[in-house]
């Protein structure tokens, strides 16, 4: 899986905000942000990866117990998925 | 309450960018200084790139010399200037066309959208403006109204 070519990731204020660029309208109140974990997994998201490799690429920079590495690996996949922005191979 | 309203929204410069590409933009508003007409953290305005020259009565999204983005209204335009005031304001801004990011093309509250140009909205903003000498009294009445509603 990877996530879609047509969303960019903008760090504006210290906010990492995900736009469409493909849609002509774009409402900010619904637009999806990101804290620094989100942001490492959007980057790696950028190649084909499975939820295995971002989860040990998580316990592994972050220093977090797989526990959490998972938890915070599922609900990120969740809600890209929720949002539409990831394609599966 | 004198406040503009566009003011601590860390993602307006996104929103000029966004604007700039052509894209349409709706953001909530923050700041007071366009009561009655825009409600802080409850009013949705919806922006376009500016197509045309800018007229009277239109909202417009404009940054000032020092970069600060502010929503106000145009009350007169003196050749090249725009005159612009907030709704709930009494100092009035002068701003050059160029400087003039978006322009408003609809607000929503709650359930109720409205199209800048939609002629009972126009009728109330032109009162507005027109009676612009009352706004002190005018204002504190309809804050208390609210308050107690």
């Amino acid at each position: 899986m990877k996530r879609k070519p047509n969303y960019i990731l903008r760090e504006v204020a210290g906010e990492n905000i995900v736009i469409p660029v493909d849609e002509a309208a774009i409402n900010f109140n619904g637009i999806m942000t990101l804290n620094s974990t989100g942001k490492f997994l959007w980057n790696l998201l950028g190649e084909s990866t499975t939820p295995t490799e971002l989860i040990a690429r998580l316990e592994e920079s972050y220093d977090v117990d797989m526990e959490t590495a998972t938890r915070d690996v599922t609900d990120f996949l969740a809600k890209l998925r929720h949002n539409k922005i990831l394609e599966d191979e | 309450m004198n406040k503009t309203a566009a003011e601590n929204n860390g993602i307006l410069p996104l929103i000029e960018e966004q604007l700039l590409l052509g894209k349409q933009v709706t953001f909530k508003v923050k700041g007071g200084s366009m009561f009655p007409f825009l409600l802080s953290d409850e009013t949705d305005v919806t922006l376009e790139k500016p197509n045309r020259q800018s007229a009277k009565y239109d909202i417009i999204l404009y940054k000032t010399k020092d970069g600060k983005y502010v929503l106000h209204r145009i009350i007169k335009i003196r050749q090249e200037m725009l005159i612009l005031m907030g709704d709930a304001l009494k100092r009035k801004e002068q701003v050059l066309q160029e400087q003039v990011i978006g322009v408003v093309t609809t607000i929503k509250n709650g359930n109720s959208t409205t199209s800048a140009t939609n002629p009972r909205y126009l009728r109330r903003v032109k009162l507005w403006v027109g009676l612009r000498f009352l706004r002190r009294g005018l204002l504190f009445v309809m804050r208390h109204f609210r308050r107690t509603t």
